[in-house]
């Protein structure tokens, strides 16, 4: 059916030991505090350690004055190729309470700036609910804690695919979740097959979108850069283009110390050689105006 | 926190998907145990997700990364100079190399089989003899590209990235006496000089000056092109010499 969504398992780094083997499929989600270098520091080992699986980190105590050491740090996690990522975006977790919104926090713009591809997003993800108006009930409620000591589920805004939040009445653990998803989507099928079609249709063509997006940003890039390219040929540079600014310089400094270093009055009696050997006219030697060389 | 000996450490930057799978497979000979590949496949390189794969695929013990778009190839080997210290490697050699394309230069490919050339097997047994036998030589890369744009008499150096390389050099406090540096960018070094080098510069810092996205150095000066040179003259300022084969 047509909601996408990522197991994901909070680990407390200082007291959890968080091995796992490849073939669990779930996003570890490392919580760690503000500025805790120590524990930040376990991540980013753990984070190129076991490079095959995703990861993402969740940070609390979110409000304080950052620290850049730790905020550079953080960039280090974040920057490695297994760090979870949806429509290529990385997702940034905070772990807020209440109404907190992310952009409330002020760090978080500082980092956006230097990680690009970056989205932060508070947790719970309540408010991330999309309405797809499919008539289901679209919210995905998770406040408690207990409920993310199991493998809840990620939805994001950034989802590469519309996300079917729906609104869990009583706790209950992971499992039983599920069934109560596919539960609910069996009778929404049942109830209404055409949305159901057209749900599917959407997912399908939300999915090229975001592939066709991808391409698209590579695509104006490679553009960008070839008339960046473009326009070096074209322009006053186009010598230094062809044959690449090395070996100008290389040129330049031979012509120098090979002749410019040289006395004038050598540099005179050269030109007067050259009148003898035939290389130059005589009349040039003292008229400007007349033609110097043979063609 | 337990550190990591290796003999040598490959420091690769990624961004052009069809010049990385050629310097993947170049790069092959070099896989043994006691050496380490860490690739930084540029944020926003077209096809970021097929170049990892790619790198996965011939170099599954590598550590992967992708740094913001900051500096182009330079950015990128400073952001890896900093992960490799902040995961505490510790090693003889770092080769420091990038997918040279310059669509640019009408020779381009030539240039890379100039900046490769120290990346040949046979190429790779004189460099490591050289360094053993040799203590004065602090780095190397191919001598068809060492250069050298300082002139004595004017005390300037004859590039658009002068004024930059003037104000780095005073940042960065470097005593430099030569000023013999490897174009490209790509070149072995010992890891005693980087690693004394920066444990006194805060990488983020200097990447922090870098500019941002693509940049050329044809009619103004950049930091990225000044830093092209210093990369090289990190080894003068550590006593040794740049050395080419």
């Amino acid at each position: 059916m047509g909601y996408k969504c990522f197991r994901y398992k909070i680990i407390e780094c200082q007291t959890e030991d968080f091995t796992r083997s490849a073939a669990e499929d779930y996003v570890m989600a490392f919580r760690v505090p503000l500025n805790d270098i120590p524990q930040l520091q376990m991540v980013l080992e753990r984070a190129y350690n076991e490079h095959q699986n995703q990861f993402a980190v969740v940070i609390y105590d979110v409000t304080a004055v950052v620290d850049p050491n730790w905020l550079s740090k953080l960039m280090l996690v974040m920057a490695s190729a297994a760090y979870f990522r949806v429509a290529d975006k990385r997702l940034l977790f905070l772990d807020c309470s209440g109404e907190q919104k992310s952009a409330s926090v002020p760090w978080v713009e500082l980092l956006s700036e230097d990680v690009k591809r970056t989205s932060v997003t508070c947790l719970p993800g309540i408010e991330n609910a999309v309405n797809l108006g499919t008539g289901l009930k679209l919210f995905f409620a998770s406040s408690d804690r207990a409920f993310n000591e199991q493998f809840p589920l990620i939805f994001s805004k950034t989802a590469t695919v519309p996300a079917l939040y729906v609104e869990f009445k009583r706790r209950c653990n992971f499992y039983q979740k599920t069934l109560e998803i596919e539960e609910a989507l069996n009778q929404f099928k049942e109830l209404d097959t055409n949305r159901t079609l057209l749900l599917h249709a959407l997912v399908e063509r939300q999915e090229e979108i975001e592939l066709l997006k991808v391409q698209l940003e590579e695509a104006h890039l490679r553009a960008e850069s070839k008339k960046q390219y473009e326009n070096l040929f074209q322009g006053k540079d186009q010598q230094q283009a062809e044959f690449g600014i090395h070996e100008i310089n290389r040129i330049k400094k031979y012509y120098r110390q090979e002749y410019e270093i040289l006395p004038g009055w050598y540099k005179r009696f050269g030109h007067i050689i050259k009148v003898l050997m035939g290389k130059r006219s005589f009349r040039s030697l003292f008229n400007d105006n007349v033609k110097k060389y043979k063609d | 926190m337990k550190r990591r000996i290796y003999k040598k450490v490959v420091l690769a930057h990624l961004y052009y998907e069809d010049v990385s799978v050629l310097l993947l497979k170049q790069l092959g000979p070099l896989r043994s145990d006691d050496t380490l590949f860490l690739f930084n496949v540029q944020d926003n390189a077209p096809g970021r997700l097929r170049i990892i794969h790619e790198v996965r695929q011939l170099f599954p013990a590598s550590l992967v990364a992708s740094f913001p778009a900051i500096g182009r190839d330079i950015g990128g080997k400073l952001y890896l100079i900093e992960l490799m210290r902040e995961l505490g490697i510790a090693t003889e050699l770092i080769l420091l190399i990038h997918d040279k394309k310059s669509p640019h230069i009408r020779d381009g490919a030539i240039w890379r089989q100039k900046l490769y050339r120290i990346i040949e097997p046979k190429m790779v047994e004189k460099v490591e003899g050289l360094f053993k036998s040799d203590p004065s030589i602090g780095l190397i890369g191919s001598k068809e590209l060492v250069q050298n744009e300082f002139d004595s008499e004017s005390g300037r150096f004859d590039c658009t990235s002068a004024k930059q390389i003037e104000q780095l050099i005073y940042l960065l406090q470097m005593r430099v006496n030569n000023y013999n540096y490897i174009a490209g960018s790509t070149f072995w070094v010992r890891n005693n000089l980087i690693d004394d080098f920066f444990s006194r510069r805060d990488i983020p810092t200097i990447i922090n000056g870098l500019e941002r996205m693509n940049c050329l150095d044809h009619t103004i000066g950049t930091s990225v092109h000044a830093w092209e040179r210093i990369f090289s003259w990190i080894a003068n300022n550590g006593g040794q010499r740049v050395y080419g084969v």
